[in-house]
């Protein structure tokens, strides 16, 4: 069964700011097996400060937390360090489905990724919450 | 339309120690991924793999095959795109393969499905599917 949740979700959004260093960077990449140091996409599918606001005004813990679908692009690849800014906004409205794990609720979000005042980047992850 | 089979190779073992490490950097500590009474009070049959962690193993993949088979450094990767269809299950390994597609000389496409290998687990039913675009450096 799938039903829409009806009704329009708050308008909510959410800007943090964050220093990107090189080792930061390089840490996530070797976990990763990755080795090229241009793979920006790859760090980007990290949990932001952001999603993680706007989750809790939402409502939802990250405890009940999954990942649906994600899509990244990204249009520049910044020089490390960097000063970064996100900006994180709910984008579609909730629907809820019901499946044999219960009811599940569907949340996308998109994020902005700016630096120097300059979108290099923008994601829109859809969260599943159980 | 170009079309080019990717052969399909391992490329994920899901083990403690990943899902322990991927946890701090990926800052997802939730405990779906890192206790088994957790992820069994949420109705999961135990620990689960982070999806961006097979997000990103995958996207290691599509550099790869992008460096071998596009020209070295002159595609970029600019754009991915991930479905998560099953849940990947603690122990389980996982391979991928699928397929180059390409309509413009400066863009191309690579379609990669991830699942499990069969003597790591009961069930091999797709856990994930990637679309991945790479552009062409373009003279300027």
């Amino acid at each position: 069964m799938t039903e829409s949740a009806g009704g329009k979700l708050p308008k909510v959004s959410s800007t943090v700011r964050d220093r990107m260093e090189p080792e930061s960077f390089r840490e996530f990449l070797d976990t990763v097996g990755a080795s090229d140091h241009s793979a920006w996409i790859t760090y980007l599918t990290r949990f932001r400060d952001s999603e993680f606001e706007l989750i809790q005004t939402l409502g939802y813990s990250l405890e009940r937390t999954l990942h649906g679908e994600q899509k990244y692009e990204c249009t520049s690849w910044p020089n490390l360090p960097c000063d970064m800014e996100y900006e994180t906004a709910v984008e579609r409205s909730v629907e809820k489905k019901s499946g044999t794990r219960g009811t599940m609720t569907f949340v996308t979000m998109r994020t902005e990724f700016r630096t120097e005042g300059k979108t290099f980047a923008k994601a829109w992850a859809t969260f599943i919450f159980i | 339309m170009n079309q080019t089979t990717v052969p399909f190779r391992p490329f994920l073992k899901v083990d403690s120690t990943l899902l322990g490490r991927f946890a701090v950097i990926a800052r997802d500590p939730n405990p779906i991924h890192l206790d088994a009474e957790a992820a069994k009070k949420r109705g999961l049959p135990g620990r689960i793999a982070h999806g961006m962690l097979i997000a990103a193993a995958l996207e290691r993949v599509a550099r790869e095959e992008g460096a071998i088979g596009g020209g070295g450094s002159a595609w970029l990767l600019t754009q991915t795109e991930f479905r998560f269809r099953e849940m990947t299950l603690l122990g389980e390994s996982l391979e991928c393969g699928g397929e180059w597609k390409s309509t413009d000389p400066h863009r191309k496409e690579l379609h990669l499905i991830a699942r499990p290998i069969a003597e790591s687990t009961g069930s091999r039913a797709v856990r994930a599917t990637a679309i991945f675009t790479f552009e062409s450096l373009k003279a300027e």
